[in-house]
């Protein structure tokens, strides 16, 4: 039986990254020959994929499963790899669900977006938003599945770009120069990542991404490390590297603000996880002042969250404020701190998206983002509610919520590599799980309470429930929060697995 | 395969969906609904009672890998989540009159929304304490102990008084402050031990960082009890919370975090002797201020409110005496506090709910009126006071002999402290009775004239607890015996 | 199997049709353009079946007896390096002729629009011509074996070049013509000295031979003196002025060029004769070149942010990509040098698309002028979507063929920094960070172009011909096939320069 399994799994990996970039352009022809009823496409697509991943998430604690082809072997051999372990298919999985549950919600979304907004409606428009957006998903699931660092690459610079490319067609307010500004940033952020790949190169030998681990041969390890380190967090969105971020977030189309927030945070951990462990020896000395700077983003952003009343950029600064905990849990170079991160950036992820949909259905509905203009939506937008709800209990790490879990487990880890290193990280761990987790908690309730209780504004009264696919969406996310709240080991058991053969 | 202790405490909170969604059709009726589960926790535990004085029953499950969940009944958790799911069972038949009345008055029309909300969220309540009561892994204890913040949270948010959400958020915050600090000290303990199990946390003693996790899961303790200094949130929230819940914030979950002290750092003995003598005076000091601040009080749930906070510090007097007497003592003193506190907020509550009036000085004579209420209010009070034959004699009583013991043996201080606290006893007594009189005797004011007792729902829990309270004290042995046992166990170590 | 003497009709074939073409299009006019094109056609399937033949046995050559007096042998050489050139080189010219005929077309429209007098047909049919010419003497480079043909097929390069500026360029174009054939012309003179010094060392003319110079005093006068020409082609920092005015005044076809092809062949050639032959020497210059490099990439890639005309702006960019490829040539590893020559390929197939677009800009638009253009996007869909592919394939992101050269050049920068020396580590990491420039100014101007407000005077602009779209279309589309299978290129090149 087994072995018919893997049988029928291989090329999986291959189809599941090169079936939306395949059919990408093949969607935008169709959709301009024969209009709205292809919008459904990707979905179908993107659903088809995220079915025949699940089952892998249950065996990826058992199982590797590695594709392999030969990608050039001049001037470097290079070889194009797809591995889905313990670490990538759980990683996997939730960026297609992800990016599957959000472009069902752009369907109407986007109908509402050009009809009542700045851009030009046309089957154009409507076409190539798809294209890019399959183009988009595929470049994402790539980059998690690459083992090769020219590879991982590429991939990584091509999600930049086609999301570049849907912020600045299809964004709001100053699409063109918040985009290029956030084009630009992660561009250089690339580069830095670009630069530590080749000065490896001579280290490792190779680009294997499992060939990292000779790095601590290299006398400039550290250096090569804290390259790769910079580039990566440019898009977490350490502080000093995370100018792109809140106006970006806020100003892209809400559903590319859901997947990119998703992808910024488990893209990023993924990354700092698969390429910077290795880097584990040399890299130990300084990971203490990263967990710092980790820490005093945590902070920042919190502070600033406080002062938004726009909820689109409140929720961009809560996702930069949490999605430091993972750059904080990977440098604890401790096996429950990297375990911590990648747990909880899956649970941010899923989280973070299902917040900016909901920002989005709020905007569809009531014409506006600004949360003074809100309150008492509760009865009105019920699905809304519930997504917001769990959203937020994921977030701010609120029991029962997974988040609470990994988020705990993230901070086990903080402690236990405390206690073996010096004082400072101990200031940095009980930070990291007071004062950061008290101002979480602040300005979460007191958005929750004014955006869906208290007294409904007159000019709201009428407003009907959200768009059957906004709900779909919308539970469909909420629901698989709930459930790895109530069985986290589905999602925990492939990394746990993985990251307990690692050499600690 | 079924496990019956985990069947008893997630039976609320899988009863939530049901009950929103049947609340939502059928309005105030649905809290007999709620009471289905709570009823079938109270049960389960009762026919647990005569296993455990022989043996404590455990029930675990892996839920990661190195991290072990678990609940565990013995000796010293029976009492306390018997005491917590019995009040949850009275409370939530007694709110069916009382949030009908509350939704009329601030909806002015039936909401059946309001209800479905109410008695899910007091569902999650219920289950979060009695998880906290039972659990034996740090990290599943910070859960239930963070999870209660979330309900009780809405609850008061909700359907409180007053400007309830910034009482609400206050109450919010403080709640997490202390959550936090908790969590430092329990992270700590982790990176030492390199374990999550509560067992495990005695063979901390004599490691150098075991005062400073003592010290910080204390803080969190302290602030949950409401201890002088940290106290501020609670008169606001016990006051402006819904008089059910305030039955349930007071006796129920503050006491918790007493109880958690026990369990969690008196076995770490080497520490926790060396601050003692700081816990003994913080208690005392606690103790005078709450019952100062009582005297001063109009206000019919404010004045117990603050009497919550001098009855933790006799919690804490007791615990701090580090002897078996006197902290079995103290985990008495939860049960009848707990049973003595509930009665009195529920006999005010319904005052409030029969003629609208909180004031005291507005109050008079009613015992006529309200004979049942008088008498569970006034055999509250006796437990309170600590006058037999209410179980809050036997408990007081273990409190004192505990400290002097403990200040026979080793101190001076601990003497002093005991027989000052002996004394302010007297103060209780003096102002419980003088409340007693000002509500229900003297001549009866001219608009109280019309009011009548309050109805069944409300009456019929207020005497159970009575009865229980009464009896309880007169066989106490039940209850007693397994305590002191475990107790002794964690004072050796 | 390669048909027997294919080389020598790559370059026959264009070279006998010229005066046929010149007849013919004295007859028919514009349309002799298609004519033209034929013999390009036929040497790309020649050239491409050869290159078919030595993708399994390494490398084909043809050698005639030229002068056996004097030792000159005509030889013809395809290998490794050489294929790619050519095939770049010679697909160029195909599409650029194809191109043309519209472009020409409309040049000429506005020219009787200004001077009233009708473009007679000997225009269309010297154009072609001394196109085809032009097209032969750059084949002609990237095969050659030996010295004196080498020189022969340089100026061959140069003199139709400067005639098509001359006479059909803009602005002040006999001028900026004359500037170009003296600075161009003089480089070579220079490195003939150099290549004659050479056969005096070592007797021979053959390119191999120039080995033999190693270990000579004169050795680093020689490099430098051949290298000298070839910077001036390549218009490195300092010898760069012509270049501007040239690319930017040539008509837009020769342009399209004169950017892509030609100048990027001063590159091969400096590995052809300099560093294949004389590596020891070469690297004995490598800190002062890798910093001259890095000075023509950020010189150029700033002047191109400066610049309001959109040609003279792709003409700075130039200068900046021989930078990069300067940058690949001066670490002497090869992977920088595989790099050099592939970014080489993948600069060619990008500046192609890119001065179409300018040329089709002019023609659709009527400007040149930045400031003038906004919004085309939604009148001239196809062309912006051509001109992204463009740009990004200059500024190396994926999926184009820019990304892959790109990090090949920085990786043979990377490690020969590491294993000789340290110094070059800061140049490297400092080069690799300039880069952001090249982003810089191409997102500026495709967002100027096309993004923005749309003006009023641009509201009637449609798309261009099919004839003038595919040609940069079928660019942009083998941009991004190698881009995916980089393996296409380097297979080729690494048979030579190992790696």
């Amino acid at each position: 039986m087994r072995e018919d399994w893997r049988e029928m799994i291989n090329g999986l990996l291959t189809l599941v990254v090169f079936l939306p970039i395949i059919s990408a352009p093949i969607m935008y022809v169709l959709r301009k020959r024969f209009g709205k009823s292809l919008d459904w496409g990707p979905f179908i697509i993107l659903l088809f994929i995220t079915l025949i991943t699940a089952p892998l998430v249950l065996m990826a604690h058992e199982q590797n499963i590695l594709e392999e082809y030969l990608w050039t072997t001049t001037p470097v051999k290079l070889t194009f790899g797809l591995f889905g372990d313990g670490l990538s298919v759980p990683v996997l999985f939730t960026m297609i669900f992800v990016f599957a549950f959000s472009v069902l919600f752009s369907i109407p979304y986007m109908r509402r977006r050009m009809q009542r907004g700045d851009i030009v409606e046309s089957d154009g428009k409507y076409a190539v938003y798809y294209t890019l957006y399959l183009l988009y998903a595929g470049s994402v699931l790539g980059a998690i599945l690459s083992t090769n660092l020219i590879e991982f690459y590429l991939f990584f610079e091509s999600a930049v770009v086609f999301s570049w490319f849907l912020i600045f067609i299809y964004g709001y307010g100053k699409r063109e120069k918040i985009s290029l500004t956030y084009f630009i940033w992660t561009s250089v952020g690339a580069l830095f990542l670009l630069t530590g790949i080749l000065f490896a190169y001579p280290y490792i030998g190779s680009f294997e991404i499992a060939d990292l681990w000779r790095i601590s041969e290299s006398p400039i390890g550290t250096w090569i490390g804290l390259s790769f380190t910079l580039g990566i967090l440019v898009k977490i969105g350490a502080l000093g590297l995370h100018g792109w971020l809140p106006s970006t977030y806020g100003e892209a189309p809400t559903p590319v603000s859901a997947v990119l927030g998703a992808t910024s945070v488990v893209l990023g951990t993924y990354s700092l996880a698969r390429l910077l462990v290795p880097f584990r020896e040399v890299m130990f000395g300084i990971s203490g002042w990263l967990e710092l700077w980790a820490l005093l983003t945590i902070l920042y952003a919190g502070v600033m969250a406080l002062r938004q009343s726009d909820t689109k950029r409140l929720v961009a600064y809560l996702s930069m404020s949490q999605m430091n905990y993972c750059f904080l849990g990977v440098f604890t170079y401790v096996f429950h701190g990297v375990l911590g991160a990648v747990s909880y950036s899956l649970s941010h992820g899923l989280a973070i998206a299902l917040l900016f949909l909901v920002a989005g259905a709020i905007q569809y509905r009531t014409g506006t983002r600004n949360m003074d203009e809100l309150g008492g939506l509760a009865a009105k937008l019920p699905s809304s509610m519930i997504a917001i709800l769990v959203g937020f209990l994921t977030i701010g790490g609120l029991p029962p919520s997974v988040g609470f879990k990994s988020k705990f487990i993230l901070l086990t880890g903080a402690f236990e590599r405390a206690i073996m290193s010096s004082p400072l990280e101990w200031i940095i761990a009980i930070l990291a799980a007071t004062v950061a987790t008290i101002i979480t908690i602040a300005y979460e309730f007191r958005t929750v309470w004014r955006v869906f209780y208290g007294k409904l504004p007159r000019q709201l009264q009428d407003i009907k429930q959200e768009p059957l696919s906004m709900i779909v969406a919308l539970l469909a996310l909420s629901s698989l929060l709930i459930l790895f709240g109530i069985w986290p080991i589905l999602i925990t058991k492939p990394l746990d697995v993985f990251f307990e053969h690692l050499p600690w | 395969m079924y496990r019956p202790l985990w069947g008893a405490i997630l039976a609320p909170i899988l009863f939530m969906p049901i009950v929103y969604v049947i609340g939502r059709r059928i309005g105030k009726k649905v809290s007999w609904v709620a009471f289905i589960p709570l009823a079938f926790s109270v049960a389960s535990f009762i026919s647990f009672m005569p296993t455990v004085s022989l043996a404590p029953l455990g029930e675990y499950f892996f839920w990661l890998p190195e991290i072990r969940f678990g609940l565990l009944l013995d000796g010293l958790s029976l009492p306390i989540v018997l005491t917590v799911a019995i009040l949850s069972a009275l409370i939530v038949i007694y709110s069916t009159s009382y949030m009908e009345h509350k939704v009329h008055e601030e909806y002015h029309e039936d909401n059946k929304k309001a209800y479905a909300t109410y008695y899910a969220l007091y569902l999650a309540y219920a289950t979060s304490m009695m998880g906290v009561a039972l659990s034996t892994n740090l990290f599943e204890f910070y859960f239930f102990f963070e999870l209660m913040i979330i309900p009780s949270w809405a609850l008061i948010n909700i359907y409180g008084y007053g400007e309830r959400e910034k009482i609400a958020l206050t109450y919010l915050l403080w709640s997490i402050v202390g959550a936090v600090l908790f969590v430092t000290g329990a992270l700590t303990a982790n990176a030492v031990l390199h374990s999550f199990e509560i067992s495990d946390l005695a063979k901390l003693n004599g490691h150098p960082l075991s005062t400073f996790i003592v010290v910080t899961m204390l803080l969190g303790f302290f602030i949950k009890m409401a201890v002088f200094g940290l106290h501020i949130w609670l008169p606001y929230a016990h006051t402006e919370a819904p008089t059910p819940i305030s039955a349930l914030l007071s006796p129920a979950m503050i006491g918790l975090a007493a109880y958690a002290t026990v369990r969690l750092l008196v076995p770490i003995q080497g520490a926790f002797q060396s601050i003692h003598w700081i816990v003994l005076i913080w208690g005392f000091v606690t103790m005078v201020y709450g019952g100062l601040m009582v005297l001063a009080q109009t206000d019919i749930k404010r004045l117990l409110a603050y009497s919550s906070m001098s009855q933790m510090g006799y919690l804490i007097i007791g615990i701090a005496s580090n002897t078996p007497l006197g902290i079995s003592g103290a985990m008495l003193h939860y049960i009848s506090h707990g049973l003595g506190k509930a009665a009195l907020f529920l006999s005010a509550g319904a005052i409030m709910h029969q003629s609208g009036i909180r004031d005291i000085r507005s109050l008079g004579g009613l015992a006529g009126k309200m004979p049942i209420s008088a008498v569970a209010f006034t055999i509250g009070v006796m437990n309170i006071a600590g006058i037999p034959p209410t179980i809050g004699f036997m408990s007081k009583m273990l409190v004192f002999m505990g400290a002097i013991n403990r200040g026979l043996a080793t101190s001076p201080l601990d003497l002093a402290v005991a027989l000052a606290a002996l004394i302010s006893t007297a103060l209780t007594i003096g102002y419980t009775t003088w409340t007693i009189r000002r509500i229900f005797f003297g001549p009866t004011p001219e608009h109280l004239e019309n009011v009548k007792e309050a109805p069944l729902t409300m009456t019929v829990p207020l005497i159970i607890i009575s009865i229980f309270s009464v009896v309880a004290g007169i066989y106490p042995k039940v209850l007693l015996d397994p305590l002191i046992q475990i107790i002794q166990a964690l004072v050796q170590g | 199997m390669v048909m027997p003497y294919s080389l020598a009709l790559v370059l026959l074939v264009p070279l006998i049709s010229t005066p046929i073409v010149y007849f013919l299009g004295k007859q028919m006019g514009k349309n002799v353009g298609y004519f033209a094109a034929l013999p390009l056609l036929v040497s790309l399937l020649l050239a491409s079946s050869v290159a078919f033949e030595i993708h399994g046995s390494g490398s084909y050559g043809e050698s005639y007896a030229w002068a056996p007096a004097a030792g000159l042998t005509f030889g013809l050489l395809a290998d490794g390096l050489s294929i790619w050139m050519l095939l770049t080189v010679n697909l160029l010219s195909l599409l650029i002729c194809v191109y043309s005929v519209r472009y020409m077309e409309h040049m000429f429209h506005e020219e009787k629009h200004h001077t009233g007098v009708p473009t007679p047909n000997s225009a269309y049919a010297s154009y072609y011509t001394f196109y085809l010419l032009y097209a032969v003497g750059m084949l002609g480079t990237v095969l050659t074996t030996n010295m004196i043909q080498f020189y022969l097929f340089y100026e061959l390069m140069l003199v139709p070049s400067w005639v098509l500026i001359n006479n059909y360029g803009y602005g002040e174009r006999e001028r900026i013509g004359m500037m170009y054939f003296m600075w161009t012309h003089v480089g070579a003179v220079i490195m003939l000295a150099g290549l004659l010094s050479s056969y005096w060392i070592t007797g021979s003319f053959e390119i191999s031979a120039l080995s033999g110079v190693v270990g000579s005093p004169l050795a680093g006068w020689i490099a430098i003196a051949i290298l000298i020409g070839f910077f001036t082609k390549m218009a490195v920092f300092g010898l760069h002025i012509w270049l501007p005015y040239a690319h930017a005044e040539a008509p837009t076809p020769i342009s399209a060029l004169l950017s892509p092809a030609m100048i990027g062949i001063g590159a091969y050639a400096a590995i052809r004769l300099v560093i294949i032959p004389m590596p020891e020497v070469f690297s004995h210059f490598k800190l002062v070149f890798s910093l001259w490099a890095l000075l023509t990439m950020v010189y150029g890639g700033l002047m191109a942010l400066a610049q309001d005309d959109i040609k003279k702006l792709l003409a700075y960019s130039s200068v900046s990509q021989m930078g990069y490829i300067f940058l690949g040539l001066s670490s002497a590893t090869s992977y920088g040098l595989s790099g050099a020559i592939f970014h080489y390929v993948s600069h060619g197939l990008a500046k192609g698309v890119l001065f179409s677009i300018a040329g089709i800009l002019i023609v659709q638009a009527g400007t040149r002028s930045i400031k003038e253009l906004g919004g085309l996007i939604s009148q001239m869909p196809l062309t912006g979507a051509l001109c992204i592919i463009g740009f990004f394939g200059i500024s190396g992101i994926p999926p184009t063929i820019g990304f892959m050269s790109k990090w090949v050049i920085f990786l043979g920068l990377f490690t020969g920094a590491l294993e000789h020396s340290m110094e070059m580590i800061a140049i490297a990491v400092i080069s690799l960070l300039m880069t952001v420039i090249t982003l810089g100014y191409s997102l500026w101007t495709i967002w100027r172009i096309f993004f923005g407000p749309l003006p009023e005077h641009l509201k009637e602009v449609k798309e261009a011909p099919l004839i003038m779209t595919v040609p940069p279309l079928v660019l942009a589309v083998a941009s991004l096939i190698l881009g995916i299978f980089p393996g296409l290129v380097t297979d080729f090149i690494a048979r030579v320069l190992g790696g």
